[in-house]
């Protein structure tokens, strides 16, 4: 890689690095301000740790063992609650579709992998191409079940040398 | 012996013959007559006991019948959703305490029983309810948060043990009652207090035990006393006797009715055991109104009056609901607080009296305030507005039937808080929009609902400006026009057709004659015309003109094709005028057209419903997310990022949180009779509409109407900002005029730009242009 295509890769995880620290979202908020209190511009919060991940990791066990107890209802259930802490998080998606993927319900199983595939584009933590061929390897496992091998092992061939 | 008895009778009857013809014709007449009358007493005495018995046979089954029926009719339950607690999460101590107070737990230093919390230096202790949530029963729990300023740092057991996530119990928000209003939440035997069922019997029927439905003891003293009063002070019923009438509803007094009451007592006492009468009392008695919504039993009452389950009510609680059996309206504690507190300090001394509570208890019970909630059903809130949508989704599913009696328990998708705040939002902004523009008061009307971005699901429905009254729903049946909010629709046809947010549109004067109606000249809302623009800046504006151009470039039928896309419906207008929003949609409807952009390109419908379970907690149907891409994710974050442009620099800037990071586009309609805002942040989308239900002018634009009330919610819920993510194609673009520039030399923004080599270059922005744009230049040159 020559340096002319360093200098805008670098400026770009310059700028996403300023980005994820300056966005992390307010959950909840102070009770509005008196009506005497100028308007301010309100600004974003600082960044929190990310202990959601723990918590969305606790409940991914418990799936996990419903889906080992072939309870995948279940598994769905909790996975469900998981994305409900973090919408955005392209891997809970994953998941999503795994459990859906195991319980033969097809259509969902692959609007959650596009899903996941859609976040991980949009995902500025971690390898963006990691995490895009995380997304679309769990889309080729769905193609596969869909009978669709040819577009799978096609992906496959695509994304498995840049899985992180 | 039989000889003689023989003669004797011959000789009777001789005898008895000889009267006869002494008494002649008369004589015989009378005995005759005698004789009629006697079977005809017999017959009457005999069909009348028939008749009784029939009737009997008819009481028996009709109170049996309603008896039984009541034991298994159990309104369905509404959940919202419950918080969920993991250390991270933002949210403060004292938030935290009004969560639990909207739940009715109890700010108490002894946390012996579930349903009371403590608040420290940083922490907060509190004693979890036991709640059978989807996954099973998580038993109560006793746990200690600790907070730093960013908000919970570590949740506890008593045991020491450190707790990954938690969550609170549910709120209650509502229940599916039959159509005569009556919602109740059953009790079993065993979850009935022991001093309620003792102290029931104290005060309203102290031979229950032992009587047989009705007691004449208690009918004579009633008797004395009303005659002493000379009114009707005191009645003689029974707790079976109460029973009976509760469920007949009727103030009629005649002895008619008395003496039905008083044989389906009978026939409940010779049928049913002691408890379960006394249990099916404790579950039926009336005990107040809440609007259409009557509140039966204790279960409900203990929610509706104090706003927490019946097991954590103390002595005094007990008290005051039995004190309002004798007149609900009468003795309503929100209403006459002084009557309901007197009666209940005397029902308190009736307590102390009979030996169910000790000395010390009693005097601590007296002291002690009604302790109602300030505003009824502040916890067990109801939400009629949202509970429309979860009917309507259910009704695809459930037969009324079913959700009015089967006991199901359904768990939803509402954040209360978030309700609340919207809500309020709404109330409090119209009343200031009217103010300050001297509307007439209460002449506005308003509509809104939220969602989660990524799943679709409905956080927050307000129907109205009022959001307790069960009236119009605005949110869901309001057919209004949605103006300029609609033009996304155009620049994303014209995305998928392979044009760039940069190309060009022309704003200039159009007419357009269709072959069937009228000519059509639309005009922009300035009345002024701007000349040739980039896309994204004609969006940012709102100019018609331009949408209406582009609209013509792809065709009216491949823009309409593309609503279709992105709400699985076909547009009702076949006529330009679809292109600036002359389409009557719903707010919910607008919510599932703006859908497909806040979750990156996915259609989804609306849902409110999570699960629902059986009495037996076996689930019936969960409700999974449900989803259909529908813009390539591409495409969806280039139009994301010119509806973040229309907050950043064009209709939406006056917003206070216009630079924050948010997406979204305002509509005004002819006349300025509706006045939309559609936008969303990183997780939550939101729709506002706001107008006046005779369809006049307000006056309002889509800024001045819609965003401020947006602007008032995003006050109170907070905003999450969009997360700009790197993108290879974005590109520095002099805002102006859709030039390629840098800040240098330009006011620029940022936009994704897929064929660069096509984008013109502003002159003296020292950037080298490529062979193509050599080649254009020299050309348009």
């Amino acid at each position: 890689m020559n340096t002319y295509r360093l200098v805008p890769i670098l400026l770009a995880l310059l700028l996403s690095a300023c980005a994820s620290t300056s966005t992390t979202p307010p959950v909840l908020r102070d009770e509005p301000k008196t009506k005497n209190t100028p308007i301010q511009q309100p600004t974003p919060k600082p960044a929190a740790p990310k202990t959601k991940t723990s918590a969305t990791f606790a409940l991914l066990s418990a799936a996990d063992e419903a889906l080992a107890g072939n309870q995948p209802k279940q598994a769905i259930v909790l996975m469900e609650r998981a994305v409900r802490i973090e919408p955005r998080n392209f891997e809970l998606w994953i998941r999503l579709s795994r459990a859906h993927l195991a319980s033969g319900n097809l259509a969902p199983a692959t609007q959650h992998a596009r899903k996941a595939i859609a976040l991980a584009d949009a995902s500025s933590s971690g390898s963006s191409r990691a995490n895009q061929a995380k997304a679309w390897l769990q889309y080729a496992k769905v193609l596969d079940a869909q009978g669709d091998t040819r577009e799978a092992a096609s992906i496959r061939r695509r994304y498995r040398q840049q899985r992180g | 012996m039989a000889v003689k008895k023989q003669r004797k009778t011959t000789k009777s009857q001789r005898g008895k013959r000889r009267r006869a013809q002494n008494l002649g014709f008369f004589g015989r007449l009378r005995a005759a007559l005698l004789r009629g009358l006697w079977r005809l007493l017999l017959w009457s005495g005999l069909f009348s006991v028939l008749l009784l018995l029939g009737y009997g046979y008819y009481l028996d089954r009709t109170i049996s019948k309603t008896f039984e029926g009541r034991l298994w009719s159990v309104p369905a339950q509404v959940y919202a959703q419950p918080l969920e607690l993991f250390a991270g999460l933002e949210l403060s101590k004292g938030h935290l305490a009004i969560e639990l107070d909207r739940l009715g737990y109890r700010q108490q230093r002894d946390l012996t029983l579930p349903g009371t919390y403590s608040i420290a230096d940083n922490n907060l202790q509190v004693h979890l309810r036991g709640f059978r949530y989807i996954e099973g029963f998580r038993p109560a729990q006793r746990l200690r948060l600790t907070f730093d300023k960013n908000g919970i740092r570590q949740i506890q057991s008593v045991s020491g043990e450190e707790l990954i996530l938690t969550r609170l119990d549910p709120a209650k928000i509502g229940s599916f009652f039959p159509s005569h209003g009556e919602d109740r939440v059953i009790l079993t035997p065993e979850e009935v207090p022991p001093l309620l069922a003792e102290g029931l019997k104290a005060i309203e029927d102290r031979n229950f035990d032992d009587h047989r439905g009705f007691s004449i003891t208690g009918i004579l003293r009633a008797l004395v006393v009303n005659l002493r009063a000379g009114a009707a002070r005191q009645g003689g019923s029974t707790l079976t006797q109460q029973l009976v009438k509760s469920y007949f509803l009727t103030n009629e007094r005649t002895i008619e009715r008395k003496l039905r009451e008083l044989a389906m007592a009978v026939i409940l006492e010779l049928r049913f055991s002691k408890e379960a009468l006394l249990t099916a009392y404790i579950n039926e008695i009336f005990l107040g109104q809440n609007g259409a919504r009557a509140i039966h039993g204790f279960g409900l009452g203990a929610q509706f009056y104090f706003n927490k389950p019946i097991n954590e009510l103390d002595v005094a609680e007990i008290a005051t609901l039995i004190s309002i059996i004798r007149g609900p309206s009468y003795y309503n504690p929100f209403r006459h607080p002084e009557r309901a507190l007197s009666r209940r300090n005397r029902i308190l001394d009736t307590f102390y009296s009979d030996g169910l509570i000790a000395a010390q208890t009693h005097a601590r019970a007296i002291e002690s305030p009604l302790g109602v909630v300030s505003a009824p059903g502040r916890g067990g809130a109801y939400y009629p507005a949202f509970m429309d949508l979860v009917r309507s989704e259910l009704s695809q599913r459930y037969s009324s039937a079913d959700l009015r009696s089967q006991g199901l328990r359904i768990f939803t998708t509402l954040q209360p808080r978030l309700q609340e705040n919207t809500q309020q939002a709404i109330s409090q902004t119209l009343s200031a929009i009217e103010r300050d523009r001297q509307l007439p008061a209460n002449s506005l009307q308003a509509a809104s609902v939220i969602s989660d971005s990524q799943t679709g699901e409905v956080l927050a429905l307000v129907g109205g400006r009022q959001g307790r009254v069960d009236g119009f729903n605005r949110a869901l049946n309001a057919q209004r026009s949605v103006g300029s909010v609609i033009k996304p629709v155009t620049v994303l046809a014209a995305l998928n057709a392979g044009m760039s947010l940069t190309d060009p549109v022309n704003d200039q004067p159009i007419t357009l004659t269709p072959r069937s109606g009228e000519a059509w000249s639309p005009k922009n809302f300035d009345g002024s015309t701007y000349g040739k623009l980039p896309i994204y800046l004609a969006l940012a504006r709102s100019l018609n003109l331009a949408m209406v151009d582009l609209g013509q470039t792809l065709g009216l039928q491949k823009v309409q094709a593309q609503f279709t896309e992105l709400t699985g419906r076909r547009p009702k207008n076949p006529f330009p005028s679809f292109l600036l929003g002359a389409e009557a949609m719903s707010p919910l409807q607008t919510l599932e057209l703006y859908g497909n952009f806040a979750s990156g390109g996915f259609h989804t419908r609306p849902k409110a419903v999570i699960a629902v379970l059986n009495e037996q907690d076996m689930a019936l149907s969960h409700h999974t997310f449900e989803m259909k891409q529908s813009i390539a994710p591409n495409t969806a974050d280039a139009l994301n990022r010119s509806l973040e442009l229309v907050m950043r620099r064009g209709t939406g800037r006056s917003s206070a949180f216009s630079q924050l990071g948010v997406a979204g586009k305002t509509g005004t309609t002819n006349d300025n009779r509706d006045s939309w805002f559609a936008g969303f942040d990183n997780s939550k989308l939101s729709v506002v509409w706001v107008g006046r239900d005779d369809n006049q002018s307000t006056g309002l634009t889509g800024s001045t109407g819609a965003l401020r009330v947006w602007n008032a919610m995003a006050r109170r819920n907070g905003v999450d900002p969009i997360i700009s993510v790197p993108n290879e194609d974005l590109i520095e673009i002099e805002y102006t005029s859709g030039k390629r520039a840098n800040a240098r030399c330009a006011d620029v923004v940022l936009l994704p730009v897929p064929n660069l080599k096509a984008l013109p270059i502003k002159s003296g922005c020292s950037i080298k242009p490529g062979l193509g744009q050599r080649l254009r230049s020299l050309f348009s040159n």
